[in-house]
């Protein structure tokens, strides 16, 4: 056997479309089970290797990677089952979003009148200092 | 045979996320589709050799390849055993003709539709020799049951050859070793497993098989030879598959179960 977590074990399963859980000896491979996504199992045993003790090593190893599964499984579903607690509270935020942006589109109109009104000011502080200043300027000349 | 040039298949335009986001819909699709029946198969050799699953164009010339060399096997034994058979002459002779005329090995639909209409061929001489009840009736019935597997098998992929014309908008590339390793076939999930079973099991004797359908109905094969006291030990093998097979299909249903409730957020 290959892999050893259960990420492996789905990357396996992705990657290559089942899990292989290989079993050998010296004669080479004695038995392989290959566990396809939707639970099909394929086993290939060699003849010899019927009842004895490799076959046991074999089935045990076959478990032990259920077991990796297993394990890989309940994390996911406790992830997917706090995704389903955000999905929940995500709405309300969402909700709380809109609400806050459909206020301060309704107050933008008078957001627009008071900075209109402060740039008229700036407008007319601006040109009226320069017009001081100009006159200031004119009247320092005559005076020369 | 098929004589559509050997193009590299397109991947159908797609790339980046929304390759994986379908690509996953695929797997999907395919786990949800797969775990309404499951099947657990027993198979016992003399030796197992560890070629690893060559992708699914060398996999299906595999196949076509296995399937073909059985079938002369079977047509030999046929002829063997009784050369008046009606209809068999004719068969090999025709056989002979068109292996002269094209003897690649290549793998497309019209291969496996060659190789289907051969299988359903062949079933008047086998009935024939089970009704003969030559004394061979078992090797008989493992013919029968081998060509019974190869003609189911040969349409399953033609079906798979039919989704990817219809993928591809167009005739599928003819498979040879020769091109096998540059084609990207834009196969569906569920269609590459199909294969990948077809190739796994290819035409090796199944000892024991169990068919588990979601309502509930178990169906158990075993050879009559493996029914007896001496084949406990693969019985008990193959409880032990099945055993795994029922734990492994839990856990995906479990999975899947978790994803719809995040989905519909109970």
């Amino acid at each position: 056997m290959n892999a050893t977590t259960g990420e492996d074990l789905v990357r396996e399963l992705l990657g290559r479309g089942c899990i292989t859980i290989l079993t050998v000896d010296d004669r080479g491979d004695a038995a392989r089970t290959r566990l396809f996504p939707g639970g099909d199992v394929i086993n290939v045993v060699r003849r010899d290797v019927v009842g004895s003790p490799l076959l046991a090593r074999h089935l045990a190893d076959v478990q032990a990677t259920l077991a990796a599964l297993a394990a890989l499984v309940a994390r996911t579903e406790a992830v997917l089952d706090r995704l389903a607690r955000y999905r929940r509270v995500i709405p309300a935020a969402g909700a709380l979003v809109v609400g806050l942006g459909s206020g301060l589109s309704g107050l933008a109109p008078a957001l627009w009148a008071v900075l209109a009104v402060l740039a008229w000011a700036l407008v007319r502080v601006v040109v009226g200092e320069l017009g001081r200043r100009s006159a200031q300027a004119f009247a320092d000349r005559l005076m020369k | 045979m098929s004589d559509v040039p050997a193009l590299p298949a397109a991947d159908a335009g797609r790339s980046g996320p929304e390759s994986a986001r379908a690509r996953l819909a695929e797997r999907f699709e395919q786990f949800a589709s797969d775990i309404f029946a499951l099947e657990i198969n027993t198979i016992l050799k003399e030796n197992i050799t560890a070629t690893p699953w060559p992708g699914p164009c060398h996999g299906l010339l595999d196949i076509a390849s296995e399937y073909q060399a059985r079938l002369g096997r079977i047509q030999q034994l046929l002829v063997a055993r009784d050369p008046e058979a009606p209809g068999l002459a004719e068969l090999v002779e025709g056989r002979r003709r068109r292996d002269e005329v094209d003897s690649s090995n290549t793998a497309s639909h019209a291969r496996f539709d060659d190789l289907r209409t051969w299988a359903k061929a062949l079933c008047p001489a086998l009935d024939r020799g089970l009704a003969g009840g030559s004394g061979e009736s078992d090797a008989v019935m493992h013919d029968v049951s081998m060509i019974n597997r190869i003609r189911d098998n040969s349409d399953q992929i033609k079906g798979v050859f039919d989704v990817l014309r219809a993928r591809l908008r167009s005739e599928p590339p003819l498979i040879t070793r020769d091109n096998a390793n540059k084609l990207v076939l834009d196969l569906r999930e569920q269609d590459l497993a199909t294969i990948r079973k077809i190739w796994e099991i290819g035409t090796e004797e199944v000892v024991m098989q169990t068919v588990i359908h979601l309502d509930g109905d178990v169906v158990l094969r075993v050879r009559p030879d493996y029914a007896g006291e001496g084949g406990r030990p693969v019985l008990n093998l193959h409880n032990n598959s099945v055993q795994t097979a029922v734990g492994f299909w839990q856990k995906m249903v479990g999975v899947i179960g978790s994803a719809l409730r995040w989905f519909v957020g109970k």
